[in-house]
C-alpha cells in the first residue's frame, strides 16, 4: 500500500470492494485541498468502474477517521468568486453522494466537522465505540460547508442537528447511534471486519437492485410523496419485477 | 435573566433565551438591533406564552433560540418552543397537543413543525389522539436534546445561548437559516443554498478571526468587549 498514487489518501480494490483510507494520520486526516482532489481521482474511478460494487471510506492511524477540515489552508483563496467555482468544479462531496453503489463508513475516534460531513454522505454509517462526534464551525465563526447543514438534519432531525451544529456539543458513540446519526455500533477491536463484512456482503448484492434502491430513497428524500411513488413505480418497471400493470 | 418565564397558573414554565448575543435576559441585550428580537422581545414581556401568533413571531428571529422547558408543555406553549432552535426540560416535563380534543385546530405551527421536529408517526399520535409524553420519549424523538434537574433549567438554558453566543454571530444565524430554510428543498438545492451562504461568511470578520485563532492553538476573540479578557 505504499505505493499509492494519492499522497492523501490509499486507494485499493480488493475483489469488489473499493478500499479508500483517510491517510494523513499525523493530523487525525485532516480534509485538506490536496486530500479534495485525490478524493475526486479516485470517485470518479469509482464511478466508471464496472468492477467495483461497494465502497468502504475509513481513516487511518488510532487516532480518529477524520478531524475536519484543514483550517491552515482556509483564506488561501483568491476570491469568493473563485472559491465558489472551485466549490462545484470539483463536486466530490456530490460525486459520494450520487454513486449508484452501496457506500459504508467505518468510523473511528475523532470524527469532526468535515469527517462527520463526508460520513453522511455514505449510505451505511458503522461506529467504533471509542468515536466522538462533533460539529465545531460555529466555534470558529464558520458554517458546516460540506452538506452538513442539510444532510445532518436529514439523517437525525432538526432539532438534534441545530443542537450540535449551534452548541459545537460532542456526542459519543452510543449518543450517536440513539440519533440516527449512525446506525450501527461495534467494539473497536470488531470495527475493520464488521465493516469489511458489511461492505463484502452489500457488494454481492445486485447492482441493478441496488441502484434502484438508492434511486428510491433519494427520491424519498427529496420528491413529494406523489411524485417519489410514481419513481418507485417507474424503477420498479424497469427492473421488470412490477407484478402490476402501469 | 428573565425572559419568558411563566405560564398559566404555574403549570407551564418556559424560558428562552436567544443566542448569538441576543438575550431576552439583560446580558446581551444592548447589543441586538435585530428587529425581530425587539418584536419578539416585545411580545414576551407579556410573560403570557399562550398569545396567539407568538410562535410566528418567534420563528422570525434570526438569531438562534434556546428554549428550556418545564411542567406541562402543551398546545401554544408547546408551538412556541418549537419555535426554538435547542430546546431541553426538565425531567418531569411532559408534552401534549390538546386542542383536537377540545374541536380546535393547533394553529401557530403545531400541525407543520411537530412532524418536523418529531417525525409524523410521533406527531400523528399526538395530534390525533392527543397522547402525552413524557421527557424521555421527547429526548427519544429529539424534541428535546437534553433533560436536566427541575432547579436547574434556567440555569442551563442560559448556559446553552451563552456558549452558542460565544461562537460566530453569522456563522450562527447562517447555520439556522441554512437547516431551516434548507429542510423544504430538495438536497441538491439545500446544498447550493449552503455554498452560498459559506462563500458570503467569507466576508465575516469573526470568520478570519476564527481561522487563525484556530491556526495559532488559541481561543477565537468574536466580540470587540472580550479581546482585553
Amino acid at each position: 500500500m505504499s505505493d499509492s498514487p494519492f499522497k492523501t489518501i490509499v486507494y485499493e480494490k480488493r475483489g469488489p470492494v473499493a478500499h479508500v483510507v483517510l491517510n494523513r494520520p499525523d493530523v487525525i486526516n485532516a480534509f485538506n485541498i490536496q486530500m479534495r482532489d485525490d478524493l475526486s481521482e479516485v470517485l470518479v474511478a469509482i464511478k466508471w468502474d464496472p468492477d467495483v460494487r461497494a465502497v468502504l471510506l475509513s481513516g487511518a492511524g488510532n487516532r480518529g477517521f477524520c478531524a475536519g477540515a484543514d483550517l491552515s489552508e482556509f483564506g488561501s483563496s483568491p476570491s469568493q468568486t473563485e472559491a465558489r467555482a472551485a466549490r462545484w468544479e470539483r463536486d466530490i462531496f456530490g460525486e459520494l453522494r450520487d454513486l449508484k453503489i452501496p457506500t459504508v463508513a467505518a468510523l473511528h475516534g475523532h470524527v469532526i466537522g468535515s469527517g462527520v460531513e463526508l460520513a453522511l454522505l455514505c449510505d451505511i454509517r458503522i461506529a467504533a465505540e471509542d468515536a466522538v462526534f462533533s460539529m465545531p464551525e460555529t466555534y470558529y465563526g464558520l458554517i458546516a460547508a460540506a452538506g452538513g447543514t442539510q444532510t445532518l438534519q436529514r439523517a437525525i432531525r432538526r432539532g438534534r442537528a441545530l443542537d450540535l451544529l449551534l452548541t459545537g456539543k460532542r456526542i459519543n458513540a452510543t449518543e450517536a447511534r440513539n440519533a440516527s446519526l449512525v446506525q450501527r455500533v461495534v467494539a473497536s477491536s470488531q470495527l475493520k471486519d464488521e465493516s469489511e463484512r458489511i461492505t463484502g456482503e452489500l457488494a454481492a448484492n445486485d447492482p441493478t437492485l441496488i441502484a434502484a434502491i438508492k434511486a428510491a430513497l433519494a427520491a424519498a428524500r427529496d420528491l413529494p410523496l406523489r411524485d417519489g411513488l410514481a419513481r418507485e413505480r417507474r424503477l420498479s418497471i424497469m427492473l421488470g419485477r412490477s407484478s402490476e400493470g402501469i | 435573566m428573565r425572559g419568558l418565564n411563566q405560564s398559566d397558573g404555574g403549570n407551564h414554565v418556559l424560558t428562552i433565551t436567544v443566542g448569538d448575543g441576543a438575550a431576552f435576559g439583560e446580558q446581551c441585550e444592548t447589543v441586538n438591533t435585530d428587529p425581530a428580537v425587539r418584536a419578539a422581545r416585545i411580545l414576551l414581556s407579556g410573560n403570557d406564552a399562550t398569545q396567539p401568533g407568538l410562535a410566528a413571531i418567534l420563528a422570525t428571529v434570526v438569531t438562534p433560540v434556546v428554549a428550556g422547558l418545564s411542567g406541562d408543555v402543551d398546545d401554544a406553549v408547546l408551538e412556541l418552543a418549537l419555535s426554538a432552535d435547542v430546546r431541553l426540560c426538565e425531567a418531569g416535563a411532559t408534552f401534549a397537543i390538546t386542542q383536537p380534543q377540545r374541536g380546535e385546530l393547533p394553529s401557530d405551527g403545531g400541525t407543520q413543525r411537530l412532524p418536523r421536529i418529531v417525525g409524523q408517526g410521533l406527531a400523528s399520535d399526538m395530534l390525533l389522539t392527543g397522547r402525552r409524553i413524557t421527557a424521555e420519549e421527547a429526548l427519544h424523538a429529539g424534541l428535546v436534546t437534553e433533560i436536566v434537574p427541575a432547579d436547574d433549567v434556567p440555569k442551563r438554558t442560559h448556559e446553552i445561548a451563552t456558549e452558542i453566543a460565544a461562537h460566530g454571530q453569522a456563522a450562527g444565524r447562517f447555520t439556522k437559516e441554512a437547516v431551516i430554510e434548507g429542510a423544504d428543498m430538495s438536497l441538491h438545492q439545500s446544498l447550493h443554498l449552503e455554498t452560498d451562504l459559506a462563500i458570503l461568511l467569507h466576508t465575516d470578520p469573526e470568520r478570519s478571526e476564527g481561522i487563525d485563532a484556530f491556526n495559532e492553538r488559541r481561543k477565537p476573540r468574536f466580540r470587540g468587549e472580550d479581546e482585553d479578557a
